[in-house]
């Protein structure tokens, strides 16, 4: 004889059984992935910290305990189930500087965070005149030294820490750029400005400062004074020393490179930032960097040699 | 363009007639409406013209209404678009385990048929006197495609001389498709107990070039030419309407007649076998035999629930059950599931669909690129989606039709409703929409922890539906034909991983075809048919002693 189909009996037992799991199942994880915990009463409300950008293989510390290590392709972490308060966080791994910074977590919120651990040790190309290897090109720091041969570059970059005689035109034109920017941004015609979509972040004597232009909920997180306040105009970091030239680190619009007379250091924008938060790029003094029109960086040692720096 | 065109009451056919076959299970009230032979709203009037028209509108304006409101509510309320989307993917995952017990049990209920010895169950009833009339329309199919289906209906273990064969031609397809069919009857014609071929004419007014007006054709020319020429009553034949690449398996014809020897109502109910589509599979491409298996899953999945059931592509009735109705509509495209809602409505509901659990075998879709093979599954998937032209005949016929109980008016509504609905917007929901509160939601929701759960949970738990997937794998797998001797054990390995491919063939030959039949039909731009074309390679489908595994 033939199966029979499946009873209407089963087959109601199983479904009355599957819609059971559904209206238990569906609040619960909605209230789960929302951020609500079982505890300190019946439920309770947690937050989550997010830090982006930080090196395949760092670890994460949370209050000085160990937590997730980077794996080869992740340049995230995201961490929850935490309670209410502040929370001390600091990523590190072998050959960075770490990177640290005390916050706050809030409920259901994930407070963002990116993260900037500067290499200890930076790699430079020396671009030479006449392509010719040259022995012991040891600068006063501690970045590996690889010494590459070079012609026709070495004049461009060359040319790039020289003050070109421009045209009457161009410097129309270059001057024409510089107003609108800066009455874009209604700065300064004097302040050195660096911009990157509606933020722009700005030299003027010595101290940078950033400023936002767009929807304050867009505003990047150094913007933010905590979850609900953001500060259009903030100022970040007053130097000691005179800053001659500020750049954007690659691929960062929330890092800088400064250029000083005690040499070129890298700061992550955060409001107070101090002179124990810079870090050390090229260390000889009076070096400037550049950036050329390619997006490579050089920097001009003070003896005259050019290097072209690799930034991680 | 009011008008009635089309419609010709079918009790036409039954004057004069009704003593000599026995009584009608049809009411006469429910079949002369102008909604019964309905095929889109230009085919009525008026007041009716407009209700029609609306109710044309519901499957498209229900699926774009909910993409829409995913759209509006992820801008507007991404907090609450993402708690719908994670309730709505515990839903897939329960789902997927609903359909996964249904389609086990279909899959044993398969197996245990396909060794059943259905001759000798046939002799504890009389049914020497049933005739199976098997209706073989085609188009341009190639002699060898009608070769080894004929060929294949010979091998039936059922008497050959009770099997009436149909071949029907269209005349639109040109003098060699007529020649092709002369040369298959001339070469069957004394095996079986009568073979005929007729030829379809093209252009008939209230017709619609496509399978139906010619197998209704087909059928009542070989009411005329043979039933009523060798006084056979229309209660001793059982009509197996085909595609012209259906091979039956050896017990096709005594399964089912034992299903309609020993069913509750043989007279109001259709049989329902399962379509394979083994006669190519190692030929096709793995995109599309996933989507033939899907939709063949999909089948077994419903022969579980013969309340949710509905006749599709190849299927089977009495033919004095069918003559009543007068045969399949003929200005429509979907005209297998078609002609079930007509039976249905012509018995005020007390229609129903046995399910018998025994495969047929179709061709997957296959072309002479891959390309081209995509393009023919997505048509193909089209039309099947199309059928969508059923919920506004359902509705208005329920409207009209006060003998039908209200309770099963509602259920049946809301099966058709919810089963259109999910084709074409749940695969999108999954698989795409879940993400848009992410994208789209703002910075404030993106700092929310249900933003940065939302993909995880998502991924999460389409992983965990995914694993019905080594369920279909394996039943896939034991469906397959013995492996040709030009393939090796690499496209044995191939038939298993295809399945990773589901996520994209639902999409794409699912809810996409889907969403564009319902917008077609939404908008009033109705489609035609379109003739699935038929290739293979060299066929090893059913080799002698290994069709009981198949």
């Amino acid at each position: 004889m033939p199966i029979k189909p499946l009873s209407t009996k089963s087959r109601n037992r199983f479904f009355y059984l599957l819609i059971a799991v559904f209206f238990i199942a569906s609040p619960i994880l909605v209230l789960y992935t929302s951020g609500y915990r079982f505890g300190e009463g019946i439920v309770s409300k947690t937050g989550g910290i997010s830090i982006y950008l930080s090196p395949a293989g760092s670890t994460l510390y949370i209050n000085n305990r160990a937590g997730d290590t980077l794996g080869f392709l992740s340049r995230s972490f995201f961490v929850q189930d935490l309670k209410i308060g502040n929370y001390f966080i600091e990523v590190k791994k072998e050959g960075y500087y770490p990177w640290a910074k005390n916050i706050v977590v809030y409920p259901k919120i994930v407070t963002e965070n990116y993260a900037f651990l500067a290499p200890e040790k930076f790699i430079l190309d020396e671009v030479l005149q006449f392509g010719k290897l040259k022995e012991g090109t040891s600068t006063t720091t501690k970045e590996v030294v690889r010494v590459a041969t070079s012609t026709e570059e070495y004049l461009a970059v060359k040319s790039l820490f020289e003050k070109r005689k421009l045209t009457k035109a161009e410097e129309k034109k270059e001057l024409e750029e510089s107003l609108d920017i800066h009455k874009r941004f209604d700065l300064d015609e004097t302040d050195d400005i660096l911009i990157s979509g509606k933020s722009a972040v700005y030299l003027n004597n010595n101290t940078i400062s950033a400023l936002w232009i767009g929807n304050v909920l867009d505003a990047p997180y150094f913007f933010r004074v905590s979850t609900s306040t953001v500060a259009t105009t903030t100022d970040i970091f007053k130097s000691e020393e005179k800053i001659s030239n500020i750049e954007f680190y690659p691929d960062r619009t929330d890092v800088v490179l400064i250029e000083r007379p005690s040499g070129i250091v890298a700061l992550q924008l955060n409001i107070g930032s101090r002179e124990a938060n810079l870090r050390p790029v090229f260390k000889e003094r009076d070096s400037k960097i550049r950036v050329a029109s390619n997006g490579a960086y050089f920097i001009k040692s003070v003896d005259g040699r050019f290097y072209r720096l690799e930034l991680p | 363009m009011h008008e009635i065109r089309y419609f010709v009451p079918a009790y036409n056919f039954m004057e004069g007639e009704e003593k000599k076959h026995n009584i009608s299970w049809v009411n006469k009230e429910s079949i002369s409406t102008p909604y019964f032979h309905v095929g889109r709203a230009t085919d009525l009037s008026l007041g009716d013209y407009r209700l029609y028209r609306f109710l044309e509108m519901i499957p498209g304006l229900m699926a774009w209404g909910t993409i829409i409101t995913i759209i509006l509510l992820s801008i507007f309320a991404p907090t609450i678009a993402a708690m719908f989307i994670i309730a709505f993917d515990v839903y897939w995952v329960l789902k997927t385990a609903h359909l996964s017990y249904h389609l086990r049990h279909n899959w044993k209920r398969i197996k245990h048929n396909l060794k059943v010895d259905w001759s000798s169950m046939l002799e504890n009833l009389k049914y020497e006197h049933i005739y199976h009339l098997v209706v073989l329309p085609y188009y341009d199919e190639s002699e060898h495609v009608l070769n080894n289906t004929i060929e294949k209906l010979a091998e039936s273990k059922y008497d050959l001389k009770k099997i009436i064969v149909v071949l029907g031609a269209e005349k639109r397809a040109g003098e060699d498709a007529i020649l092709r069919g002369e040369a298959i009857l001339l070469k069957y014609k004394e095996k079986f107990f009568d073979v005929l071929l007729t030829v379809h004419r093209d252009g008939i007014p209230g017709e619609m070039a496509g399978k139906g007006s010619n197998i209704s054709y087909m059928a009542e020319e070989a009411r005329k030419l043979i039933l009523d020429a060798k006084n056979i009553s229309y209660e001793d034949v059982l009509v197996s309407a085909f595609d012209s690449d259906t091979v039956v398996y050896p017990d096709y014809f005594t399964c089912l007649t034992w299903h309609f020897l020993t069913c509750e109502k043989p007279y109001q109910s259709s049989f329902q076998p399962v379509p394979l589509y083994n006669n190519n599979i190692w030929d096709a491409p793995a995109p599309s035999r996933v989507a033939a298996m899907s939709s063949t899953f999909w089948q077994m999945i419903q022969q579980e629930r013969p309340e949710k059931l509905v006749t599709f592509s190849s299927h089977a009735v009495s033919f004095k059950t069918l003559y009543e109705v007068g045969y399949w509509q003929k200005n429509m495209v979907s005209e297998d599931s078609r002609i079930f809602w007509n039976l249905l409505m012509a018995h005020d509901g007390n229609y129903e669909i046995v399910s018998i659990a025994y495969p047929v075998s179709m061709d997957a879709n296959l072309d002479s690129s891959l390309w081209q093979t995509m393009k023919n599954v997505y048509k193909q998937h089209r039309r099947w989606a199309y059928g969508s032209e059923n919920v506004p005949y359902i509705l208005m016929n329920f409207l009209k039709n006060k003998r039908i109980p209200l309770l099963q008016k509602i259920r049946i509504s809301l099966v058709q409703l919810e089963g259109y609905w999910s084709l074409s917007t749940n695969p999108l929901i999954i698989f795409l929409l879940g993400w848009l509160p992410v994208m789209i939601g703002g910075n404030i929701f993106n700092q929310t922890i249900l933003s940065y759960n939302l993909p995880i949970i998502t991924r999460d738990l389409m992983v965990l539906s995914m694993l019905g997937l080594f369920l279909t794998a394996a039943i896939s797998y034991s469906f397959l034909p013995p492996r040709p001797s030009n393939r090796t054990w690499r496209d044995n390995f191939s038939m298993i991983i295809q399945w990773i491919l589901v996520p994209i063939t639902i999409t794409i030959f699912g809810a996409v075809p889907g969403l564009e039949a319902q917008t077609r039909l939404m908008l009033g731009r109705y489609m035609g048919f379109w003739v699935t074309p038929k290739h293979r390679g060299e066929i090893k489908v059913f080799s002698k002693g290994k069709n009981a595994n198949i």
